[in-house]
C-alpha cells in the first residue's frame, strides 16, 4: 500500500523520481520541436551547438539524479 | 600500409579477442566473474549499438545530409534519458520471465504464442540481413581504400569477413546451454572492442578538429560558410525525416535483437542502469560530435568524388598519417565484427528457439519424458540449430551485400533496418503497460506494419520495387515509416479492444503489466505429470549435472531431501519459467504440455487469483510464513515417519532373518560334527564333512564381519589411513573383485578410461570395498537383457571426485529409494540376493566416514549411483578419538 503522506527523506525521494520522469520529455522537446519547427535556423552551425549543449545538460542532469536516487529505492516508505 | 598488413593486422585482433573471450569465459566456468560483472563493462558492452554505420556511415551520412546525421543518436539519448523508469521496468520484467529475446518478450507476454514468436523471428531476420551486409560492405570498403591503384583489392574479402565471424559467434555463442542466455566472453570482448573503437574515433577526431582544422569555433564557421554553398542545399532539415528518424533509432536501442541482447538479456539486474543511463548517452554524444568536423573537413580537403563514407580513412591517408589510419581501421572492425558476432546471437537463438526446435517437436512426437535408453540429447540439437543459425544468418548478410553490388550508401541500408524492427515495438510497449493488449492485436499490428514495410521499403532497397509515391513535399522513407507505425498502432488498438483473450494470455497480461510473477493459477495440473519425467526432460536439455542441481535444491526448499520435489504449482511455475531461459517461453510452456498433460488455465483459475490477491495482504503475508513453515516441517515429518515405520518393519523381519541365517549355518555344523563323531567314518567322507563345516563356518564369520564392520563404522571407532591412489586403477580392481564373484552373465562395461586418470586421496581399501559394493550390487541385480554397466567419472568445480555407476536395468522404485541405504534393507527376495543387506549400509557409512556421500540418481534410466568424494579426507582423520 502507499502512504498517503510522507516524510521528508521519503518525500524528496518520490520527487526525486518525479523529475527522472519528466528529463526525457523535456530532452525530447528540446531535440525535437526546434528543428522541425525552424529548419532554417537550426539546420547548421547554431543547430549543432544547441544540440550539443542541450544533450549535455541532460546528461549532467541524469547523471546527477541517477546518484541522488541512491541504490534501490523501491522500498522508501518510513514516514520518520 | 597495404591491405594485406591490415588483414594480417586483423587476423592477430580477432586472435586477440579469441583469447581474452576464452580467458573471460574459463573465469566465469570457475564463478570468478564478479569482476565481469561491473555496471562500466555492461555500459560498454550497450556500444555496440555504434556498428560500422556509425564509424564510416555517419560522416558519409552527415557530408550529404547535415545534423540529420544526428537523429540516430539523439533517439537513444532521449530513451536513456529515461532509463531509470522505462527501461528498468522492460529489464525487470524481462528478467523475472527469463526472456531470451525480443521475440521471447512478445511471445511470452502474449500468451506464450509460438506464431507470434516465429513471426517477429522472421521480422528479425529480414530486418538484420541489410544491416549485416552493411557491416561486411564497410570492412571490404575500408580494405579497398588502402589499396593502391595498381593492386586491386584481394576478391572476396567480405566472404572471408563474414566467415571469420561467423567461427567466432559459433565458438562463444554456442558454448553451452545455459539456463539464462549470458555470454561472459563476448561481452568481454565487445566492451575490449568498445575502448578500441571510441580510441580509435576520438583520435582521429581530435586529430582533425585540432590538427588539421582551428578548433571547433572554425568547424562552425565552416558549416555556415557551407550553408550558402550548393552542397548546403542537402543540410537543410526536413521536419518529417527529423520527426521519424529520432522515433526509429529510439525504438531501434530497445528492439533491435543485439540491443535487446545486451541491453536486457545480459544484464545481471537493472541497478547498472543508473550508470549507463548517463554514461551511455555520454559515449553516443561524443562518437557523434566528433562526426562533423571530419565530415566538414573531409568535404573541404578532399576531392569532390572521393567516398564521403571513407572520409574517416581517407583524411588522416591524405595527410600522411598512415598508423593512424591504421588505428582507424582497427576501430571500424571492432564495431562491425561486434555487431555482427552479437547480431547472429541473438538471431540464432531467436531462430532456434522459435523455428527450428517447434518444428522438430512437431516432427517427433515421440513423448519426451521416456527415460530414453538411447538418450537423444536435446540439448546438443538445440545448439546445433544455433550453429546453423549463425551460418544462415551472416550468409544472408553476405548474399545481400553481394546482391546490392556493394554501391548503396551505409546510412540507407542501417535505416532499413530500423524501421523493420521498429513494426515491434507498438505490441512491446503496449504489452508492458496496458493489460488489454492482445495476442491477435499484437498479430494484425505486426502483421499489417511489416507488409508496409516490405512493400515500400524493403523490395525498393534491394531494387525489386520501386518506392511508392507518397503525396508532394514529404519523404518517401519517412512517409512509409509513419504509415507503418500508424497503421500497426491502429490495428493493434482496434483488434485488442474488441477481443476476449485467451485466460493464460491475461494471466501473462497480469504479470507483465504489474511485474509481478504469479503462481500458475494452472492448480489444475495434470495429476499424471511426475517429477522423474520432468527431470528427465531437464536433463536433456541442461545435462544431467545441472539439472539434479536444480531439482536438489528445489526439493531443499521444500523440505525434502533427494532429487524429486513435490509438484506443488511454485514448483511447476519456477521450473517451466527455467526453462523458458533456455528455449523460450513458447517452448518451455509446449514441453511441459507435452511431458505431463498439464492442462490450461481456465477463467475460473482466473478469478480464484482474482479473490486471494483481494485479501488482506499482511495477514495473508503472515499466514504464508507460518503455513510454508509447517509445511516444511510436515514434509520433514512425514518423511522421517515413513522412514521410521518402514525401517521398524523392516527391522523385525531382519531379526527373523538374521537368527535364520545364524542358525542355518549353525544347524549344519552342529549335524555334520555329529557325523564326524562316528569312528567308523572313511577318510574322504570326513574330509568332505569337515569341508562342509568350514564352509559354513565361513559364511557365518562374513555375516558377523558385516555387522562388526558397520557398528564399528557407526561408533567413529575407526581409524581412517590415507593414501593416493589413481582412480583408474581402483576401478580395475573393483572390476576384478566384482566380477570374480561374477553371476555367471555377461557384462558389457562402458568406461572412459581418460577421464578415470585421477589422482584421489583417501582411503584406498574403504574407498575399493565401496566400489566393488556397488559394482557387484549392479552385477546381481540389473535385469536388463543386455546388461550393460557404465562408470562416468569426473572432478567438479569444488575439487570433488563424482563417480556415477549406471546400469541399464529397470532401476529401483521410487517408494525404495528411501530405504537402500538403511540397514537391514533388502527390496526383493533375500534368497536371491544372498546377504544381509547390509551392504549399501556400510558403503554410506563408509562415505560419510571418508567425508564424501554416496545418493542414488533417479531419471537415468536404470539404476544410477553416484559416489562423491570430498578434495581431501576430512580433518579428524588425523586426531582419530582414542
Amino acid at each position: 500500500m502507499r502512504r498517503l503522506f510522507l516524510g521528508r527523506t521519503a518525500y524528496r525521494k518520490r520527487r526525486l523520481g518525479d523529475a527522472i520522469r519528466i528529463l526525457p520529455v523535456v530532452f525530447a522537446v528540446l531535440a525535437v520541436l526546434p528543428p522541425m519547427w525552424l529548419p532554417q535556423y537550426f539546420s547548421y552551425a547554431r543547430g549543432a551547438v544547441w544540440l550539443a549543449a542541450s544533450w549535455a545538460l541532460t546528461i549532467a542532469a541524469t547523471a546527477a539524479l541517477h546518484h541522488a536516487i541512491g541504490r534501490d529505492k523501491t522500498e522508501e516508505e518510513d514516514d520518520a | 600500409m597495404t591491405p594485406e598488413t591490415l588483414g594480417a593486422a586483423s587476423i592477430v585482433y580477432v586472435a586477440l579477442m579469441f583469447l581474452l573471450a576464452h580467458a573471460a569465459d574459463r573465469a566465469a566456468a570457475a564463478g570468478r566473474w564478479r569482476w565481469m560483472n561491473r555496471p562500466a563493462i555492461y555500459t560498454l558492452s550497450l556500444s555496440v549499438y555504434c556498428s560500422a554505420w556509425t564509424f564510416y556511415g555517419a560522416v558519409g551520412y552527415a557530408s550529404r545530409s547535415g545534423l540529420e546525421f544526428l537523429t540516430i543518436y539523439l533517439g537513444p539519448g532521449i530513451v536513456f534519458a529515461g532509463a531509470w523508469w522505462g527501461l528498468r521496468r522492460l529489464i525487470r520484467v524481462a528478467r523475472l520471465h527469463r526472456v531470451t529475446s525480443i521475440a521471447d518478450l512478445i511471445s511470452s507476454r502474449f500468451g506464450k504464442s509460438a506464431a507470434l514468436a516465429a513471426l517477429v523471428t522472421m521480422i528479425a531476420v529480414l530486418a538484420s540481413t541489410p544491416y549485416i551486409a552493411l557491416q561486411l560492405q564497410s570492412v571490404s570498403m575500408a580494405l579497398s581504400a588502402f589499396a593502391d591503384q595498381g593492386h586491386p583489392l584481394p576478391g572476396n574479402a567480405a566472404l572471408w569477413v563474414a566467415l571469420g565471424l561467423a567461427a567466432f559467434a559459433i565458438l562463444f555463442g554456442t558454448r553451452n546451454l545455459a539456463a539464462n542466455e549470458r555470454h561472459h566472453g563476448v561481452v568481454i570482448a565487445i566492451a575490449l572492442e568498445a575502448v578500441v573503437k571510441l580510441a580509435a574515433f576520438l583520435a582521429v577526431g581530435v586529430y582533425v578538429l585540432w590538427g588539421i582544422a582551428d578548433g571547433p569555433a572554425d568547424v562552425l564557421a565552416r558549416i555556415d560558410r557551407m550553408a550558402v554553398s550548393a552542397a548546403g542545399e542537402g543540410w537543410r532539415i526536413r521536419p518529417e525525416r527529423w520527426f521519424a528518424l529520432i522515433a526509429l533509432s529510439g525504438a531501434a536501442v530497445m528492439v533491435l535483437p543485439r540491443m535487446f541482447h545486451v541491453l536486457v538479456v545480459e544484464a545481471s539486474d537493472e541497478d547498472r542502469l543508473r550508470q549507463a543511463g548517463w554514461a551511455f548517452p555520454a559515449y553516443l554524444a561524443a562518437m557523434s560530435f566528433l562526426v562533423l568536423p571530419i565530415a566538414v573537413i573531409g568535404m573541404d580537403l578532399l576531392p569532390k568524388g572521393a567516398n564521403p563514407d571513407l572520409y574517416v580513412l581517407a583524411l588522416p591517408l591524405s595527410q600522411g598519417r598512415d598508423t593512424l589510419a591504421a588505428l582507424v581501421f582497427l576501430g571500424g572492425f571492432s564495431s562491425a565484427m561486434s555487431m555482427v558476432v552479437v547480431s547472429a546471437i541473438a538471431l540464432s537463438t531467436m531462430m532456434a528457439n522459435h523455428w527450428l526446435v517447434p518444428l522438430w517437436l512437431w516432427l517427433r512426437q515421440a513423448a519426451l519424458s521416456e527415460p530414453a535408453q538411447s538418450r537423444e540429447d536435446l540439448g546438443a540439437l538445440m545448439l546445433n540449430a544455433r550453429r546453423l543459425a549463425i551460418l544462415l544468418v551472416i550468409g544472408a548478410g553476405w548474399l545481400y551485400h553481394r546482391t546490392t553490388g556493394g554501391t548503396t550508401a551505409l546510412a540507407a541500408m542501417g535505416t532499413v533496418a530500423f524501421s523493420g524492427m521498429a513494426q515491434v515495438l507498438p505490441a512491446m510497449v503496449a504489452g508492458l503497460v496496458w493489460r488489454g493488449a492482445t495476442r491477435r492485436g499484437a498479430i494484425a499490428g505486426i502483421v499489417a506494419g511489416a507488409l508496409i514495410w516490405g512493400w515500400a521499403i524493403f523490395l525498393p532497397s534491394l531494387g525489386l520495387a520501386a518506392p511508392p509515391a507518397m503525396p508532394a513535399g514529404i519523404d518517401a522513407f519517412a512517409g512509409a515509416v509513419l504509415l507503418a507505425l500508424a497503421v500497426n498502432l491502429l490495428l493493434l488498438v482496434l483488434v485488442s479492444l474488441t477481443d476476449f483473450p485467451a485466460p493464460a494470455a491475461r494471466l501473462q497480461a497480469l504479470a507483465f503489466v504489474h511485474a509481478i510473477a504469479p503462481d500458475a493459477a494452472a492448480s489444475d495440473a495434470a495429476p499424471a505429470i511426475q517429477a522423474e519425467a520432468l527431470l528427465t526432460l531437464a536433463g536433456r536439455i541442461w545435462g544431467n549435472e545441472h539439472a539434479l542441481d536444480v531439482f536438489r535444491k528445489a526439493a531443499e526448499s521444500q523440505g525434502k531431501t533427494g532429487y524429486l520435489p513435490d509438484l506443488t504449482p511454485r514448483f511447476l511455475t519456477d521450473f517451466e519459467r527455467h526453462l523458458a531461459g533456455t528455449v523460450g517461453a513458447a517452448t518451455a510452456s509446449a514441453l511441459m504440455t507435452r511431458v505431463g498433460g498439464r492442462g490450461g488455465v481456465t477463467v475460473a483459475d482466473l478469478m480464484e487469483v482474482a479473490g486471494e490477491a483481494s485479501r488482506a495482504r499482511e495477514d495473508n503475508r503472515r499466514l504464508e510464513l507460518t503455513s510454508a513453515e509447517l509445511a516444511r516441517t510436515a514434509a520433514m515429518l512425514r518423511e522421517s515417519n515413513e522412514k521410521l515405520t518402514a525401517l521398524s518393519a523392516q527391522k523385525d523381519a531382519f531379526l527373523g532373518q538374521i537368527s535364520h541365517e545364524l542358525r542355518t549355518p549353525m544347524t549344519s555344523i552342529r549335524a555334520f560334527s555329529e557325523i564326524l563323531m562316528e569312528p567308523e567314518l572313511c577318510a574322504a567322507d570326513r574330509a568332505r564333512f569337515a569341508g562342509i563345516i568350514h564352509d559354513e563356518a565361513g559364511r557365518m564369520t562374513r555375516l558377523l564381519d558385516d555387522l562388526l564392520d558397520i557398528s564399528v563404522l557407526e561408533s567413529g571407532r575407526t581409524r581412517l589411513k590415507p593414501g593416493v591412489v589413481n582412480l583408474h586403477d581402483l576401478i580395475e580392481r573393483a572390476l576384478a573383485a566384482a566380477g570374480a564373484s561374477a553371476t555367471g552373465r555377461d557384462f558389457a562395461i562402458r568406461r572412459n578410461p581418460l577421464a578415470e586418470h585421477l589422482p584421489v586421496i583417501t582411503d584406498t581399501d574403504r574407498l575399493l570395498q565401496v566400489l566393488i559394493n556397488v559394482i557387484a550390487n549392479a552385477r546381481k541385480y540389473c535385469d536388463a537383457a543386455e546388461p550393460v554397466i557404465r562408470i562416468d567419472t569426473r572432478r567438479n568445480a569444488q575439487g570433488w571426485t563424482e563417480i556415477d555407476i549406471h546400469d541399464n536395468g529397470s532401476g529401483i522404485a521410487a517408494e525404495n529409494r528411501a530405504l537402500i541405504f538403511e540397514k537391514f534393507a533388502r527390496l526383493d527376495d533375500p534368497a536371491r540376493a544372498g546377504g544381509a543387506g547390509l551392504g549399501l549400509a556400510i558403503c554410506k557409512e563408509i562415505m560419510e566416514f571418508l567425508g564424501g556421500s554416496i545418493s542414488y540418481l533417479p531419471g537415468q534410466g536404470g539404476a544410477c549411483f553416484r559416489i562423491s568424494l570430498p578434495p581431501r579426507p576430512p580433518r579428524r582423520t588425523e586426531n582419530p578419538p582414542a
